[in-house]
Parts: structure tokens; sequence; C-alpha cells
């Protein structure tokens, strides 16, 4: 192996040189500067894989000694790992560097080569006063790289980090000397495997130099001033100090762990939990992205210093230094990656003059990088935290599974509000364009793909199919550039494709879902062929989102299926924020998605699901109210109506007909993993139902009262879920028959219904039902389609939707819970007000002038209409043709009532025949329509206004169109059932965290001598603490 | 034990250094002014150094160099611990470049119109 | 029991046309009554196949569309379809309709289907009052389902069957195995219900009769209107032997069935000539309100 000093005696001799070349030109300077830089990475890069080839770790003596009688420095897996980490790091930031430190003077060169290689000591010796040395020299040329282009900010901030830094190295300098005086040896291996360090003396002497790391680490709320730095320095700088420095301080922290008592691993883990959950706090109320990612990324140190100390503790996670290395470390790696990217691209995006969008690359690369931030899949952090959250609630550690998961939410919450409003811009600014700048950030995307895939593939989730996803968003963002329509064939065809592939692993009740997950993607991906054009990002991401849907169903284990649900999440996610006003109910939609998400990984990595009775208790129940929240159950629906309002018209469709029955799919899973009942016993079944009643009626009421068609139809589809969940809680073959049968109905009936009026938004130009009117004439097809949708969608005879009510009244009265049956029925009742309005103000009534040109819908809205009315149609006439596989799939897990007698359906109480009831209704009607001609004396036409108005003709279209407000009385009587309780709630609930947040920030008042304040009573603090543990 | 007792057994480096340390903690977080600041720093630092030094002194051995005093093997029985002193001067030798570098963000921000005060520095906040 | 298709739709057509005349007769009758009870001399009792005849002879028939000439095939369609899912008179072959098509859970929705046709076509006309109308009677309707759909289901929870001929199978052998008599408050629940359901006094708002014409029948005239005409006295019909078969007893000749009903329509009368009339807000409020409790009561005592 290369031994490490001669790395450090070139970076010493190029610091010494640069003055000198830099005669010879900047440029030449840099690229030495450069030049040592890369060397430091490739040694690191040689080392790892000479240590993971199987090698041995190496010590290196100095002047021809070893320990103790000289300073030793030892090349092992983890010093390569920091080693490789704070090169790379240095590399990255030169992307953004460059350009400054050519215009500034030689210093800040200098600086950077001293940082880097005071880092890199940090993680090489073994020897406590050489960590100090080196602690030093970093900190000294993080001083002089702060200031280094004449930034007064940074200046500011500077001194302040100084002053901190002053009083950090002093600690480490007091507790060197005692335990040096204690231990006789200022060797690390050497201090920690005598007893010399364990009584009291050594307790206080061990402290000191903890204490001092701590306060480098920037503990809460002793790290004002670094926050401060990370806010006005360079990005680049800012990216090394968030990147690199947090690397190697908490190699150092990794390193004296052994040295540590469990007071002071206990220490460890409170400051660095606390740090996280305040960092994250104040880190949501930050509108400056600087500040933010500096808040971010004391928070994510805080993780990985707990996570060390709690593996170390007590034994977390099987107690193996393994699982520390690979959760702390994978935390530490995403966190190096992502946020050296993002200070990298904030950084451009600030300093750049133009406020428009991001170009795709970069928009991919901030996404990416937000996203790894934030521990979705499949980058280092989910797979890191999955094992964590594991070990936490393996070892019943739910209080911080709870912290962590939180905090983890907070951070999500801000990230992404930072990454929306990045992908929209300001309206109508230029684009900025970032150039050679975008390199650093691109990279470290990629690099974080790279690690995180590789992590997956040959690790946990090796199932090549469930990568599919990714794979097929990879492919058609590359392909991005060519015709949308061709693009939409290609999404089509890849839901086709998996599909086919995945078929055969499913079961009956996958195969059911699949025909409405796959099947809707295609369905829709068909559908955004309306429009021409790139439609770019559209289809990577609608097809991605069909295939994690897809790869949902084929999940075997609990991680597999988490990890295709955050895929699903996050790209259902993106497909809100691609709206055109998408931005505010992205947000909700990804915090109220990341926040079930989480409830369901907190269940799920809790264990029991190999067919243990564990999970029958609060791991199944968490489980289940994470997929409400996914449902949208009353109280957790506020992401809903937003989203589904504000996506691209396809998109909403695609979101409620079929996504939305994922969490029905995941909810049957569930279920049967437990032996077909529901986790928490009978109660569950009891308060579930009337959960999915309160949906059901809510959705319904809320629907009545909105202008915005979209919306309409979003509450509409919450209503609908309400029936579904309602259906499933009764727990036996009618409740479950009826529960599958109302959700395919339900994907026919509103995919019709998006798909027409996504034709109406089209052609119209509006949302606003009170500005349409008299379409029927010119969109006859979609008119069609939503009558037949509206018919079955109501429950009304002969459609198969009667067929859903018929099934639930029969399970509800069934099952004896008749007041339940009583508000299902208030509910159904309710959505007939919302479907008239639907229809009547937009096909009926009065025709606008406006829209006289207005034509029938594209072909590629009407065709799939057509064939979702003829299947409509079929399995309204023959009932058996779903009910049969329906039946089938339920089986006799539960006591038979159901059960066809020829075309007859019998239930416990009454009994219904689809078939016969469409002939009579055709028979009646036929007949009706005979009587109708029969008597139809010239029949005249006559033109939109020639209408009995008391006498005189209508002024106006407008005026006479009776839409707006459409069902004001019953907002008079019953206006008070929907006031947005559940909005005002979560509002009340946000604005409580921000005033949290609010209060904790003025702590943070600028001033340098209050942070150095904070030092001091941090320590004094902590130390009193120990004093108690 | 008589207070005479106590006294004659703290170890007057040591105390000295503790009072420097308490008085450039002080400073520090009590003079408002950068230069202050600085020098308060460098008088914690002092502080520390003394401190180093009186862990290497043991009461009634000679000073670590090889001479008539001790030789080669008698110098671990005989001689104080030399240690201390090596590191000390490294101390030294970093703390003099804090202070410097600190000194010279002092006058640069002051160059740059900025107020003498460190309150005056707080533009960057919550 | 099985009988040739084309018997059943014979057997159908026959009870299809006893319950329409019985029906206009029925309007007819109680027209003349109200006319009596506020000192007027009133129609003649056959006043509403003169109506019939009148609408249906017309020359001209004005149309606004293909779904506005639909919007009386659904609503007539919808009264037939729900009469003829209706078993009229027990054990009879003659009467028993199609009622094998289901239960009661499907007359309650087949009610809509005509409903909401008629709405429909009658939004193509472009009257606003046609849609104030609709909103207005939808508002009211999903009100006054409510505690109908508990005395529904306290008769379900009774019998153990929604089957209606079983309901009325198990009411068989005197007034004490009425509805009427074993659980009073159901029939309260589901009568207060049938005023809503009937667009009387003090529930006319939806229709407004007197002042001006409003609701779905505002721009129909001619044949179309005639059809309505039609359908209201089979709807009504249909209505009242459903109420009949739930709640008293049921009949087993046409004569029992004719007496029963007259006295159910007669309720409406009586009510709709002693009150005023409420908004529709006040009238949701009303049936989501004492009815509705008495609904719960009645579910409530079914099922203990």
């Amino acid at each position: 192996m290369v031994n490490p000093l001669w790395l450090f005696a070139l970076s010493l001799g190029a610091a010494f040189l640069l003055p000198l070349v830099d005669r010879l030109g900047r440029r030449i300077a840099l690229a030495l500067v450069h030049g040592v830089t890369a060397a430091w990475l490739a040694a690191g890069i040689f080392w790892l894989s000479i240590l993971l080839s199987g090698g041995e770790a190496m010590d290196f003596g100095t002047a021809g000694f070893m320990a103790p009688l000289a300073i030793v420095l030892r090349v092992g897996l983890a010093e390569a790992a920091g080693v490789t980490a704070v090169a790379l790091t240095g590399l990255l930031a030169a992307s953004s560097l460059t350009r400054s430190l050519r215009d500034a003077p030689l210093g800040g060169s200098m600086a950077l080569l001293m940082v880097l290689m005071g880092l890199s000591g940090i993680v090489l010796t073994r020897d406590l006063f050489n960590l100090f040395v080196f602690l030093e020299i970093s900190a000294i040329g993080t001083y002089g790289f702060l200031g280094f282009d004449d930034r007064k900010p940074a200046l500011r901030a500077a001194f302040k980090y100084m002053i901190a830094g002053g009083l950090a190295s002093s600690l480490y300098l007091i507790g060197v000397i005692y335990v040096y005086r204690l231990a006789d040896t200022l060797n690390l291996d050497i201090a920690a495997s005598g007893t010399a360090l364990s009584g009291p003396a050594g307790t206080a002497a061990v402290f000191f130099l903890l204490a001092a790391l701590l306060v480098e680490l920037k503990p809460f709320p002793a790290n004002g001033w670094a926050v401060d730095a990370y806010e006005t320095a360079h990005p680049g700088v800012s990216a090394i100090l968030s990147g690199a420095s947090a690397t190697a301080l908490l190699l150092a922290l990794w390193k004296i762990l052994p040295l540590l008592g469990p007071a002071h691993l206990s220490l460890v883990a409170a400051s660095g939990l606390a740090t996280f959950a305040a960092g994250n706090l104040v880190g949501a109320r930050q509108d400056r992205p600087l500040r933010m990612l500096g808040y971010s990324s004391v928070a994510q140190v805080g993780l990985v210093a707990a996570v060390a100390a709690l593996a170390r503790l007590s034994g977390l996670g099987d107690g193996g230094s393994d699982f520390a290395a690979m959760v702390a470390g994978g935390l530490l790696l995403n966190h190096l990656l992502a946020k050296t990217g993002l200070f990298l691209l904030a950084g451009a995006v600030e300093d750049d003059r133009a406020r428009g969008p991001l170009s795709p690359l970069a928009l991919a690369a901030a996404g990416i990088l937000s996203a790894a931030l934030v521990g979705l899949p499949p980058f280092p952090g989910f797979w890191a935290k999955w094992r964590l959250v594991r070990a936490l609630a393996d070892s019943g550690r739910w209080w911080i599974l709870a912290l962590v998961l939180g905090g983890s939410l907070l951070e999500a919450f801000y990230v992404f509000r930072w990454l929306g409003a990045r992908t929209k811009g300001e309206a109508g600014e230029a684009p900025v364009r970032l150039g050679i700048r975008g390199a650093g950030p691109v990279l470290a995307a990629l690099l974080l793909v790279a690690a995180g895939t590789l992590g997956g593939i040959r690790g946990p989730v090796p199932d090549l199919l469930l990568w599919a996803p990714w794979a097929a968003a990879a492919v058609l963002f590359l392909l991005d550039g060519i015709p949308g329509r061709l693009k939409g064939i290609l999404s089509a065809a890849a839901a086709a494709a998996f599909g086919a592939a995945v078929w055969g692993r499913l079961d009956g009740l996958g195969q059911f879902f699949a025909v409405m997950l796959l099947g809707g993607g295609a369905l829709f991906s068909i559908a955004a062929l309306r429009k021409g054009g790139a439609r770019r990002g559209l289809y990577p991401l609608l097809s991605a989102a069909t295939l994690a849907l897809g790869a949902i169903l084929a999940a075997r284990t609990p991680l597999e299926f988490f990890f295709a649900w955050e895929t699903m999440t996050a790209a259902s996610w993106l497909l809100v924020l691609r709206g055109r006003d998408g931005r505010k109910p992205a947000l909700s939609y990804i915090v109220f998605g990341l926040g079930g998400a989480f409830l369901l990984m907190a269940g799920l990595a809790a264990g029991g699901w190999d067919g243990g009775t564990a999970a029958a208790g609060w791991p199944g129940l968490l489980v289940l109210a994470g997929l409400l929240v996914k449902a949208g159950a009353l109280g957790v629906h506020v992401w809903l109506p937003g989203s589904y309002a504000e996506s691209d018209d396809e998109s909403s469709g695609f979101l409620s007909a079929a996504l939305s029955k994922a969490p029905v799919f995941a909810l049957f899973a569930l279920a049967l993993s437990l032996g077909a009942a529901l986790p928490g016993g009978p109660w569950t079944s009891r308060v579930l139902g009337w959960l999915g009643l309160a949906t059901a009626l809510g959705g319904a009421l809320y629907a009545v009262y909105q202008e915005d068609i979209k919306r309409t139809l979003a509450y509409s589809s919450l209503g609908q879920i309400g029936y579904i969940l309602l259906a499933f809680a009764a727990m036996d073959q009618a409740g479950w028959t009826t529960s599958l049968y109302l959700a395919l109905n339900h994907f026919l009936y509103k995919s019709m219904l998006f798909l027409a009026v996504a034709g109406v938004i089209q052609r119209t130009g509006t949302r606003n039902m009170y500005e349409m009117g008299g379409l029927i004439k010119k969109m006859p097809v979609s008119f069609l389609s939503v009558l037949m949708a509206i018919i079955a969608l109501s429950g009304v005879p002969p459609l198969s939707g009667f067929g859903g009510k018929w099934l639930l009244y029969s399970t509800l009265i069934g099952k004896g819970w008749y007041l339940e049956a009583a508000v299902a029925f208030f509910a159904s009742g309710v959505a007939f007000l919302y479907l008239y309005r639907l229809i009547h103000s937009i096909f009926l009534g009065q025709p606008k002038p406006s829209q006289s040109e207005v034509r029938e819908a594209p072909a590629a809205l009407v065709l799939p209409q057509l064939l979702l009315m003829a299947v409509l149609m079929a399995v309204s006439v023959f009932p058996r043709l779903m009910l049969d596989p329906i039946l089938a799939l339920v089986g006799d897990r539960f006591p038979t009532t159901l059960a066809f007698e020829g075309s007859r359906l019998r239930s416990a109480l009454g009994y219904w025949d689809g078939t016969l009831t469409m002939v009579v209704t055709g028979g009646v009607f036929a007949l009706c329509l005979a009587w109708m001609l029969a008597n139809l004396h010239n029949p005249q036409s006559v033109r939109q206004f020639n209408i009995v108005f008391a006498a005189e003709r209508p002024l106006r279209p407008e005026t006479t169109h009776y839409a707006w407000r459409f069902f004001e009385p019953y907002r008079k009587a019953l206006g008070f059932l929907t006031r947005e309780r559940a909005e005002r709630f979560w509002d009340a609930f946000g604005t409580g965290a921000a005033s949290v947040g609010g209060a904790l920030r003025r702590l943070y008042t600028g001033n340098g001598q209050t942070y150095a304040l904070h030092v001091v009573l941090y320590v004094a603090v902590l130390y009193l603490l120990l004093g108690v543990l | 034990m008589s207070i005479l007792e106590f006294v004659s057994r703290i170890n007057p480096v040591a105390a000295s250094g503790a009072v420097l340390v308490l008085v450039g903690v002080w400073g520090v977080l009590a003079r408002p002014n950068l230069f202050k600041i600085a020098i308060a720093t460098s008088v914690l630092e002092t502080g520390v150094n003394l401190v180093i030094l009186s862990t290497g002194y043991i009461r009634g051995r000679t000073a670590p160099i090889l001479d008539s005093a001790a030789d080669a093997s008698t110098a671990a029985a005989r001689m104080t611990d030399p240690v201390p002193q090596a590191l000390v001067l490294t101390a030294i030798v970093i703390g003099l470049a804090v202070t410097a570098l600190q000194l010279s963000y002092a006058v640069r921000l002051r160059a740059a119109g900025g107020g003498s005060s460190i309150e005056s520095y707080g533009d960057e906040k919550w | 029991m099985e009988t040739g298709i084309l018997v059943r739709v014979g057997y159908a057509l026959v009870s299809l046309f006893v319950i329409t005349n019985y029906g206009l007769l029925l309007i007819g009758s109680m027209a003349r009554i109200s006319a009596k009870v506020q000192g007027r001399v009133g129609q003649p009792v056959w006043q509403p196949y003169i109506d019939i005849v009148k609408s249906t002879a017309k020359r001209n028939s004005i149309g606004h569309g293909v779904m506005f000439y639909l919007g009386p095939v659904f609503r007539l369609a919808g009264g037939v379809g729900t009469y003829m899912f209706i078993p009229a008179v027990y054990g009879s072959v003659l009467f028993r309709n199609f009622s094998d098509s289901g239960d009661l859970l499907l007359v309650m929705y087949f009610i809509f289907f005509g409903q909401l046709g008629m709405a429909l076509g009658a939004s193509e006309g472009g009257h606003p009052y046609s849609a104030i109308g609709v909103s207005r009677g939808l508002a009211q309707m999903t009100a006054f389902e409510v505690p109908f759909a508990l005395s529904v289901i306290a008769v379900a929870i009774q019998y153990r069957t929604l089957d209606i001929t079983a309901i009325v199978a198990a009411q068989q052998g005197g007034f004490w195995n009425w509805t009427v008599a074993t659980n009073p408050l159901a029939v309260a629940a589901a009568l207060i219900a049938f005023l809503g359901m009937s667009m009387h006094n003090p529930f006319s708002i939806v229709i407004a009769p007197q002042e001006i014409p409003i609701g779905p029948p505002t721009e129909y005239q001619s044949n179309l209107l005639g059809m309505l005409q039609t359908n209201r006295a089979i709807f009504n019909g249909a209505k009242l032997v459903l109420y009949m078969n739930l709640y008293f007893g049921g009949a087993t000749d046409v004569v029992t069935m004719v007496v029963k009903t007259f006295l159910i329509y007669f309720i409406n009368v009586f009510v709709g000539q002693a009150f005023p009339r409420f908004r529709v807000d006040q009238s949701i409020r009303f049936f989501l309100g004492v009815p509705t409790l008495i609904g719960i009561a009645s579910v409530i005592i079914a099922a203990i």
C-alpha cells in the first residue's frame, strides 16, 4: 500500500511551491491543486480496492518508529473510505470553485490544499495529539478558506467560526493532556486497551476530548457559527465543510468511541438526536436555501453521530460494528454526496441572475440529490434508514424511531419545498443555465445513483424486476427529446411488458389488481397522446409510477414492498409537481405520502411478517395507519384534492383511478398476511368501518360544493375509496367481495370520467364548471361516457354500479352494521348532488358563445372511453363476468353468504339478478321510447334562447346557466359538516411545528459571543449530565 | 489539613493556567471588541498551555536534559516528563497562527467599514 | 312457478294497466278532496285523463335536443320499472311483475333512474328554473332518504330479509302482524319521509306548484308532458304499493290494495292541507332531525 506520508509531503510541498508555480499562471497552479487532490483520491481508491479484496489494514509509523514511540497512521477500511470521501468532495467542489479561485488571491488555493490535507490527517492518524494538530490544520485552513474570495458576510461568519473553534481546541487540548497524564500514552489503541481511563478522572479527561469533537460536529444549540458559515461562504466551501469536514470529524468521533464509557455514549446519542430534531425544525423555517441546507447538514451529522453511539452503547442491530459501519456509513455517504451536490447546485442557482426554471439535466440532478437527502429509494440513505428503523423497532426504541422519522419528514418538507420552487422557477423569468457549475451536482447525483443501485441490487433487493421503474424512468428521460407520442406508446408498452413478465409471479389478488394498476398506467399513457409535443418529464414519471405499482404487487419481502412503495410515492409526487400549479399540492402530497410511508416503514420494520403473530399487534396497526394516510381517509385526506386537481389531466386520472388502488391492495395483503384478519382485534374493524364511512360521506359532501370539475372528481374519489374501506372492514365474504367489486368498478367509471373531463378541459380551456354548459351537442361521446359513468357511480340500476350498492348494503345489514348502512345510504344520496351538477353544468344547460367552436375530444381520449363503455356495459349485463373471479379470489376464507344461482346472486338477505334487471329495464325503456316516438307530432328544434322565461328573452347564457353555487341551500343546511376541520387541524399542526422552529431559531442571534456562550453552556450542560448518568 | 498545607499542594503552574483560562473565557464571552476577543482567545490558549506544562512537572525531579544530573539509564526515574513540553511547543505555534488569523480578519472587517464591536456583525441569523 | 316469458310480459302489461288507471283516479280524487277542503268545487275526478289526452294530442312538440326528448322516456321508464320490480299483490301471479330481478334495494335505487334521466332531459332545455328545481329536489331527496333508509333497515332487521315478498309474507295474519303494529316508529319515520317523497306541502318548494312553475317539467309540453303526467300516476302507485308492502301488511287482492294505498296517500293530502311550506334548507334540517332520530330509534328497537 502507498504510505500516506508521501501524500502529506506532496500536499505540503505543493502548497509551498504554489507561489512559484503561480508565476507560470493560475491555471497551472490550480491544476497542481487538483492534481494533488486527485492523487489523494487515487490513493484512497487504491487502498479501498486492496482492503475490499481482502487486504489487511496497515499501520504506518513515522520517523522509523511505531507506537507508542511515534505517531502512527492507519489505513483501514474506514480510513480509506474517509480519505476517498474527502478527496472526492474536494474534486466535486472544484467544479464550482475553480473560477473563484482563479480570481481570488493565491491563499485560497493553498487553504484548499491545507483543508483537504488536514481532514485526511484527521482520518488517518491514530495519535490523539496528532489528531489535535490535524484538527487545527484543517481549522486554520477552513478559516482562511471561508474568506478567500473576500465576501463580506463570509468574513463575518469566519470570525464567529474562529471564536467557537478556539474554544473547541482549548477543550481538546485539556482533554488530551489529561488523557496523556492518566494513560501515559497518546496512542489511541494503547489508551483504549488499558483501564487507566475508567476512573472518574479518566471519565472527565475523555469528556473534554469528546466535548471538543462534539462541538466541532456542530451540535444543537452550539452551532450557530457553523450555520452562518454554511450560509455565507462560497458554496464550494460550504460543500467541503458539510461533506468532507463532517466526514472527517465523524471518523474522528468514531475513532475515539473505544475510549468512551456508556455515559459518554449516551451524551453523544442524546446530543445527536437533539441536533437532528432541532436542526430540522429550524430548517423548516428557512427561506434562504443555503442556510436551510446548513441546518439540514448539522441535523444529518447529528443523526449519524447518534447512530454510531447507539450502536456501540446498546448493541443496536445485533451490536456488530458492521451494523454501525453500514448504517452510519450509509447515512454519511448519502449525506456527503447529497449535501455536497446540493450546496453546489443551490449556490450556483443563487449566484445566477436568472430566476427561471432549471434545465432538465440540472433539474434531474436536483431531484436526485433532494430525494437522496430525504432517504428515498434507491439511494444509500434509503437502505441505511431501513436498517436503522428495523434495529430501532427490534430493540423497542419507539421514541427514537418516532424522532428519527419525524425529523426526516420535516427535512423532506423543506427540502422538497425548495425543490418545488426551483423546479418551477419564477414565472416569466429566464431559465437558469449552470454550465460547468452543474458538473459537480450532476456527478454527485450519478455517484448517488450508482452507490444506491449497487447497494440495493447486490444487497437486499436483487430482484431486477423491482428495478424496472427506475430503468423505465431513466430510459425515457434519456429519450425525452423524441416526440411525445412515441414515448407514450413506449410507456404503455413498458406497462404491458412488465405485466407480462410479472403475471406468472402474482397470485390471484395480485393479478386482479395488476389489471387495474398496470392497465390504468397503460390506459393513461395512451390518453396522454392527446397532445403532441415532447411533454418533457411526463412519460418517464408516468411509466415509473406505473411500473412501481406493478413492483408493489410483485414484492415478496417487507423491504421489497417498501422499496416499491416509496418508488411509487416519489414518482407520483413528481407527476403532481409537474402540473401547472402543482407546487403546493405536490408538497402536501409528498409530505403526507412520506408520512404514511414512514408509518408503514415502522410497522414493516417491526417485523413478524413471516407468518408470526407479532405483526398482528402494533406493527400491523402502524401499517394500517400508513395505508390509510395513502388512501386518504378523512382527516388525513388533505393532500388529495389539490393533488388530483392540479396535476396534468391524464395524471389525475391515473392517480385517482389506478394509483388509489395501491393502498387497497396493500390492505388486502396486510389482512391476508395476518390470516384474513385485521391487526388489533375486532375494534379495528369497527373503527376502520366508521372511518371509511366518514370518508365516504365527507368526500361526497365536499364534492357537492366544488366549482372546479377536477376537485369535484377528486373528492368523489375520496368518497369512493371510503366505501371500499368500509366494505373491506366488514371482514367477511360479502364485505371483501363488495370491496373488490367497488374497486374495479371505481377504476372503470373514474377512468371514464377523468378521460372525458380531460377532453373537456382541453377543448374549453377551463376547469370551472360554471364556465361551461351545453357541450352535449359538441362532445356527444364524452357526454355519453360521463352519463354512463355517473349512472354507474351513483349506483342506479341497471349499470354495474348498482351491484356495488346492493353488495354494500347486503354486507352491512347482514353484518349488523345498521347505522353504518344508513349513513352509507345518505352518503350515496349526496353523491347524486355532485354527479348531477357535474353533468348538468358541463354538458347541459346554456351553451356559451365563446365555446361555439369546441369539438369532440381527441381520439386518444375518445377511443379508451369507448372501450371502457363497452366493458362497463358488458359487466352490467353479465355481472358474473366480474363477480365470478372476485368470489373465487375471496374464496372460502370466510363463511359463504353470497352465491350465484344462474344469473341471480343471493345473499343472506335478498337477491339480485343483474341480467334480468337489464332486460326488464331495456324492455320498459324501449316501450316508453316507442310511446314517445309514436306520439311525437311535428317535432321542432328551437334555438338556444327559445324558452319560456318569464315572458322575455334571457339576456345572456352566462346569466341564464344555473351552475354557480348550485347547491347553496344545501350549504346553508349542512355546511357545518364541511368546514375543512382536517385542513385547519393540519394547518394548526404545521403552525405549531413552525412556531417551535421559530422559537428555537431565536437562539441563533447572529452574535458571535452568543454563539460562544452556547458552546460554553453546551459543554457545561453535557458535563452536568455526565455526572447524572 | 491546614489551609497552608492545602495551598502548598496546589500546583502553581496549573492554578495560574486555570485562572488564565477563566480570564480568557470571560474575555471571549464578555468583551465585544473584535481585537479584545482575539486577545482573550490568546489568553485562553496561554492558560491551556500552562495547564499542559503543569502535567509534565514532577516535584523534586530534574529537567529532562541528559547531563550530569541524569543519564540515559536513570532518566526515567529522575527527570520530569518531557512530552508535555514538546506538545506545548506545537500548541503555541498553532495558537500563534490562529491569533494572527483572527487579528487579520478583525482588521479586514474593520477596514471594510464594519464596527469594532462583534455585535455589529450579526446579519446572518435565525 | 315457471311461466313462459310472453305470458309474464302479458301479465305485467295487465298489471301496469291497472296501476296506471288507479294512479290517475287517485290523483284526480285527491285533487278534488283538496279543493273541497279549500272550499272550491274542484276538478272532475277524471281530469288527469283529460290532461293526458290533451297533451298528447298537441299538434307541435318543441325540442331542445336528444336528451330533452329522452328525459320523459327515462322518467316514464323509471316509474314503470319501479313498479315492475315490486310484487303488487301478495300471492298473485298476475301482479307478481318482475320482482324476481331483485329485492328491496333494487326498488329503492331504481326510483332514482327516472329522476336522474328526467333531470338530465330537463337540463338540456336550458331553462334555469328546471335546474333550480332539480337542485332543490335532489337536496331534499338526500335528506328524506335518511329516515326512509333507517326504517327500511329496521324492517330488514325485523324480518331478516330484503325480499319484498318475504316481508309481506311475514306480515300476514291480521293487523297485529303488520309492521305498523310491530314497529310503529319505523313506520312513522317512513311516512314522514313519504311526505318529502311526494313533494306535497310542506315539502313542495321543489316544484313550487302554485306560483312560478319550477322544476324539471318547466320546459315540457305536448306528448312529452303527457308522458310525465302518466308517469306521475304510475310512480305514485308504485311507491304506495311499496309502502303498503313494507308497513301495512301488503295486499292479497286488488281491492285491499286499492283501499290501503288510498288511505296511505290520504295522509299526504291531510298533512299537505294543514301545513305551510318549508324552505329547502329548512326541510333538509327537518328530515335530518326528529324523523332521523325516530328512524334510529326504530333500528335500535328492531335490533334489540
